[in-house]
């Protein structure tokens, strides 16, 4: 073998060794740990506020207190970049935030040196963001900062370590906060492409189609699709009724199985069975056993005895979540 | 999480076996049924504010 091809050969290992060490580092592939970065995915509603404490209301995967998250020209509001979220303030004189955990199962983000990076922007002219930092576990970068925002789109990056105990099962991205003490208006600002990446470099966003995001999402949060009062529109869901307890019951199999046993709840009011336009009912309740089904109990206000069979929610959603 | 307004917290219990398999508690103003699942936020909620002397669970009935 010449030399000249043990140079070649040696180049190739090292070249390869560095692919692979990236690789494994997540630098090349789903190195976005953020799902719905891109604000793709919407199951709760399009437009939520929360005036307490933190709450999952709208964009799927993001949380906030006191605060409102919306899709862009919504709330009575035009002009805005057809892109991402607002958060705003809405509730005047008091500090809003807005939120976002990764899911770190057996604590492998710990130690990792991580970047965070995203989009923001104001409608016009200018602003300040502030940047807080986690308390207990999550992605620290040297304290809190203040990033001036204006009315262009504009690239933000945070590098940092993660602390992983395992305590909450997850860690907690930093802050979007805004303080609308003494401010007239509600506070906006527009934020898109949330990134968090194993490495001291943000690497260009990582897009992924509606339908990746969505089952990603549903590990965490899945609703029935009810729109507008519609019937549940999966069909039948209910087949079974026990006589004796007076009970429809069913088994209801989540698309995705959920980070862990979700808390249900529903909102039904009445239920649909054949022949039977609209049954009143007077109780029914969801619950979890596993993380890959919800249960429903249906109690009628008319006692059938034994025989009926087939019936579906009306007008209401039953929810899963297990949310961070 | 913070600031969790949990209020009527009753422990649901199979009707076959009799073992509590949730809790049925209003969390912020809306009726939930909680899994006895430390990994679930809601639960780990409502233990903190159990071990804090602030919310009592009731018996299933």
């Amino acid at each position: 073998m010449s030399k000249q091809s043990e140079l070649v050969g040696l180049a190739r290992t090292t070249n390869l060794d560095e692919v692979n060490a990236a690789y494994s580092a997540g630098a090349l592939s789903n190195r976005n740990l953020i799902i719905n970065g891109e604000f793709l995915v919407w199951q709760r509603s399009d437009n939520g506020y929360n005036g307490g404490g933190n709450a999952y209301l709208s964009a799927d995967r993001f949380s906030t207190t006191r605060g409102r998250i919306r899709k862009p020209n919504t709330n009575g509001n035009t002009g805005e970049d057809n892109r991402g979220a607002v958060f705003d303030t809405m509730d005047n004189n008091v500090y809003c935030h807005f939120d976002y955990a990764v899911e770190d199962v057996g604590q492998k983000l710990h130690g990792k040196t991580m970047t965070f990076s995203f989009y923001a922007k104001v409608l016009s002219g200018s602003d300040s963001l502030y940047i807080e930092g986690p308390d207990g576990d999550g992605f620290y970068f040297g304290g809190n900062a203040v990033i001036q925002l204006t009315s262009n789109w504009k690239r933000y990056t945070f590098t940092g370590t993660v602390v992983s105990t395992g305590a909450s099962g997850g860690v907690k991205m930093p802050r979007w906060y805004l303080n609308a003490s003494g401010s007239a208006l509600p506070r906006m600002i527009q934020i898109d492409q949330v990134q968090l990446e194993v490495g001291p470099v943000a690497t260009p966003f990582e897009h992924r189609s509606y339908g990746d995001t969505l089952a990603q999402c549903q590990r965490y949060y899945w609703q029935t699709s009810s729109p507008n009062g519609h019937p549940y529109n999966g069909g039948y869901l209910a087949v079974r009724y026990t006589g004796n307890l007076n009970q429809y019951g069913a088994v209801i199999d989540l698309p995705v199985a959920m980070r862990t046993l979700p808390t249900t709840t529903h909102s039904l009011a009445s239920v649909h069975k054949p022949n039977i336009i609209l049954e009143a009912i007077s109780s029914a309740s969801t619950y979890s056993e596993r993380a890959d089904a919800v249960a429903i109990a249906v109690t009628p206000v008319t006692d059938h005895g034994t025989g009926v069979a087939g019936l579906y929610p009306y007008g209401g959603n039953i929810t899963a979540d297990a949310e961070l | 999480m913070n600031d969790i307004n949990i209020s009527a917290a009753q422990y649901v219990a199979n009707t076959l076996s009799g073992t509590n398999t949730s809790i049925q508690a209003t969390i912020d103003g809306q009726e939930m049924s909680v899994p006895l699942d430390p990994a679930n936020r809601h639960y780990a909620e409502i233990l903190k504010q159990v071990e804090a002397g602030t919310l009592t669970i009731q018996e299933a009935t």
